[in-house]
């Protein structure tokens, strides 16, 4: 071994370069039945993930809990296997399904071994096409999520999250649904039954494999989700009233023993498709959408008062928003408010130095780039670009583009797009311990 | 299997290459030998704010975070009763400023002040957002002390009151960092599309010139074998009452550990497993129901936590799940039964190696327990445990007299 030359610590050691992202788009297969079935053979490991999505989120539901239960209950018994068979054979086999549901998609997900999977595809087409939700699987879950619901609802950070969507997207619209106690009350099993009928159907769906499925495999999956998929051919229907005008202003919650207050800011935003999407991806990094980023510096780093505040870009079919997220010292619950406010007035007042605006464009190169490590996670990656018809050639796209703005980009789009005027605020907390807040 | 390569340098830092080309991002994993265990009982938390520190500055840097991010990079760090662990990505071409600040601030930190002054509030504010400002976030500040009443595990990583974490003094965190973090304390392990010869000659150009120091090697006191059952019984302001079930158990490395996890898996691993099919389906008595160890290195604990259904009381539910560990205890397992478990924990095992990040973090692990090479070896550990032993352990485990009962009365 070389003898060590004791290296110049006070540079980096070398130049950042950064390679081109190119990532393959997946194989795509149109089957009988319309299914678009995505195809990413990726990565070192015999294991296979497949994606079913379904355009099955919480807006189509008509009674609240419903898409979700769905979803979550499809795995509870079918016509030919029991809610215990369905257990065995996937924990026998090693896989794991997960499910989820957003506002828009529901999806259904298989992790297995290459080597199981020829024998859990047949089980997993048929939980997703023949689920009868029995009346007992239905009730435990009822009364577990509502008791899981019991918990959130005590925790500031829960009632934050839950009342921010509300003001955001407006109350009694499809994006701003509310869950309350007793709408465990009023869901039936009957209405699983019917919402399943209805959306879990081919033309309403995609799926996705990914990993290293085997010949069998592939041709099985084709096998079941196409020809063997024959339901009646249903489209969702896009709901009227999906969002109303946000909240403007300030909004306090009290809440009695908390011990820190949770702070959400926001306001609607510009979707994934607008010209102004990279903009604005650059400057919620730069205020909130890292480490480094001026929020965490300014209010963690430098004054201690949280152990974490974010800003996030959340974006939904039909709908997007700016948010900016943080529990903070009870008793600097305002000052930390003004510091925030303060951050969006120098974004939208003050040039970015060369050197922030290139370390943040690093940033999200790499960012990126960690966001592709592994099959599965290209998978999801498709996923977020699929939903908005695109491939992954959006990615390259906007990356490109992110890299050549200019600090004068920057103060522009804070200026149109996070207007202080424009937003929303919300405070879960107790005013009474906030010693920084100037009397009324 | 993960191939991988190792050495050791001159100044004690062992370093471990795994290659995997299927990814454009290299993972950095450095694990140090120090972690709550080895606190001591009056400045209990200093660990865990320590870590924090490790981001205020170098001696040659004065700020981690900004140069890695220029280099398109990403990291964090976490610490447990064992071990403090810090680890990194970023894309495959900038990988040498990575050795840059990961030596410099093993070579010295810069120490300062402000640094200190702010990271004790964030960590309070860290032990506020997770223990405190939600309901059960002091189960565990309240079951280790019940359990270990003489081992350092009797405290939590966070600290045991913010008080300790407040007094920090920066002489104190001087002299944290001279004891261990040292190269012959540490870890290094890489992963992604590299060549073993080149990480060699990088980690001897970056760390080969780093005195080995030396370090404080604890003797932790052995927790004394329980005698007799304990309880701890709290009101608290929570919507649903809750049990939480504790034993000691196996350390780490020796073969009961095994035997022992199964036995967890067994109870509730998946739908299909017993307390979930028992307890949660059949009989409606919990909404939330889960046995598992700990997985500490020295001994540690098996965990039984659940949530009850309105209606039921902390005695029903204990009574159940006495049925169900006496069930253990007098008769064998199936053939399936523990085959499916073994079948899950083989699976796991791949799925574990979906990422560069993890393969760099499960070698510096196993290398800390041990020996790297112990995590291609894990299937068969799990494998040699048999129907016998798994009966055996049971009654060891949960014998008369070794039980420790928190129970969360809800109070309206």
């Amino acid at each position: 071994m070389q003898k060590n030359i004791f290296p110049n610590r006070q540079i980096a050691p070398q130049d950042n370069n950064f390679d081109e992202l190119l990532f393959q788009n997946p194989q795509h297969e149109k089957l009988e039945n319309n299914l678009d079935l995505y195809l990413i053979e990726a990565g070192e490991e015999n294991v296979v993930r497949i994606d079913l999505v379904v355009n099955a989120g919480s807006i189509y539901q008509s009674k609240k809990l419903c898409a979700s239960f769905t979803n979550t209950l499809l795995k509870e018994g079918t016509k030919k296997l029991s809610s215990d068979r369905v257990a065995h054979m996937l924990d026998f086999h090693g896989a794991y399904l997960n499910t989820s549901v957003s506002k828009d998609m529901a999806v259904i997900s298989l992790f297995s071994l290459t080597k199981h999977l020829e024998r859990l595809l047949p089980l997993f087409k048929e939980i997703t096409t023949e689920a009868v939700f029995p009346p007992h699987e239905f009730e435990v879950h009822r009364d577990r999520s509502r008791q899981e619901f019991l918990i959130n609802s005590e925790k500031a950070r829960y009632i934050a999250n839950r009342e921010f969507n509300k003001l955001i997207f407006g109350k009694g619209t499809a994006y701003g649904q509310y869950l309350e106690t007793n709408d465990y009350d009023l869901i039936q099993h009957d209405d699983l039954i019917n919402f399943h009928r209805t959306y879990y159907s081919p033309r309403n769906s995609y799926l996705i494999v990914s990993g290293k499925p085997d010949k069998n495999s592939k041709k099985l999956v084709a096998d079941l989700f196409g020809s063997s998929w024959p339901q009646p051919d249903y489209i969702s229907l896009t709901p009227n009233n999906i969002t109303s005008v946000s909240f403007k202003g300030e909004m306090m919650i009290e809440k009695d023993d908390s011990s820190q207050s949770a702070i959400r800011m926001g306001k609607r935003a510009v979707g994934k498709l607008h010209p102004d999407y990279p903009k604005l991806l650059l400057a919620n990094t730069v205020l909130g959408g890292y480490f480094g980023s001026r929020l965490m510096t300014n209010l963690r780093e430098d004054k201690g008062m949280t152990y974490g505040i974010h800003s996030y870009m959340s974006h939904f079919k039909h709908a997007s928003y700016f948010s900016i997220a943080a529990e903070v010292k009870i008793e600097q619950t305002s000052a930390a408010i003004a510091e925030i406010k303060k951050e969006i007035g120098v974004l939208q007042n003050d040039k970015i130095s060369d050197d922030e605006l290139e370390l943040v464009k690093n940033y999200i190169y790499g960012n990126f780039l960690k966001n592709f490590d592994g099959p599965f996670a290209l998978a999801e990656m498709f996923r977020s670009v699929r939903d908005i018809g695109k491939d992954f050639g959006f990615f390259n796209k906007n990356l490109s583009e992110i890299m050549t703005l200019t600090a004068d980009d920057l103060l522009t789009t804070a200026q149109k797009h996070l207007d202080m005027n424009d937003m929303c605020s919300l405070v879960v907390g107790n005013k009474l311990y906030d010693k920084t807040r100037k009397s009324e | 299997m993960i191939k991988f390569d190792e050495t050791t340098l001159d100044n004690g830092l062992k370093v471990i290459v795994h290659q995997d080309k299927s990814t454009p991002i290299v993972a950095m994993n450095i694990i140090y030998k120090v972690g709550s265990r080895d606190e001591s009982p009056e400045k209990t938390g200093f660990a865990h704010l320590f870590e924090h520190l490790m981001f205020g500055g170098s001696v040659n840097i004065p700020k981690y975070d900004t140069p890695l991010q220029n280099a398109g990079g990403e990291n964090n760090a976490f610490t447990n009763n064992d071990f403090t662990d810090y680890y990194l990505t970023l894309p495959k071409s900038n990988l040498e400023t990575a050795f840059w600040l990961e030596s410099d601030r093993m070579l010295s930190l810069a120490f300062s002040e402000k640094s200190l002054e702010v990271q004790r509030q964030v960590v309070i504010e860290e032990f506020k957002q997770n223990y405190l400002n939600q309901p059960y976030g002091d189960a565990y500040l309240l079951l280790k002390p019940l359990v270990f009443k003489k081992h350092p595990y009797r405290w939590n990583t966070i600290g045991k009151e913010i008080s300790h974490i407040e007094n920090a003094t920066m002489e104190e965190v001087k002299d944290f960092y001279s004891r261990y973090y040292n190269p012959g304390n540490a870890i290094l392990s890489i992963a992604g599309n590299v060549d073993t010869d080149d990480i060699y000659k990088l980690s001897e150009k970056w760390f080969g010139g780093i005195k080995s120091g030396k370090t404080h090697k604890n003797i932790y006191d052995k927790e004394p074998p329980q005698l007799g059952d304990r309880e701890l019984i709290v009101e608290r302001k929570v919507p649903q009452s809750a049990v939480y079930f504790a034993w000691l158990m196996d350390e780490r490395k020796s073969p009961g550990f095994y035997t022992t996890d199964l036995i967890s898996d067994i109870l509730s691993s998946g739908n299909s497993s017993r307390l979930y099919n028992s307890l949660i389906k059949e009989r409606k008595m919990f909404s939330e129901l889960n046995a598992f160890v700990s997985g500490d290195i020295d001994n540690g604990l098996f965990i039984i936590s659940g949530k009850l259904i309105n209606g039921f009381s902390a005695n029903e539910a204990e009574a159940a799940i006495d049925e169900q560990l006496e069930e253990l205890k007098t008769s064998l397992v199936t053939d399936e039964e523990l085959e499916k478990v073994k079948n899950k924990i083989e699976a796991n095992l791949v799925f574990s190696r979906l990422s560069v990040l993890n393969k760099s973090m499960n070698l510096a692990y196993y290398e800390l327990l041990e020996d790297a090479l112990l995590l291609n070896k894990e299937r068969e550990n799990y494998a040699a445990v048999s129907k016998s032993d798994i009966r055996k352990k049971a009654k060891e485990l949960f014998a008369t007299g070794k039980k420790n009962k928190l129970v969360y009365i809800a109070k309206n």
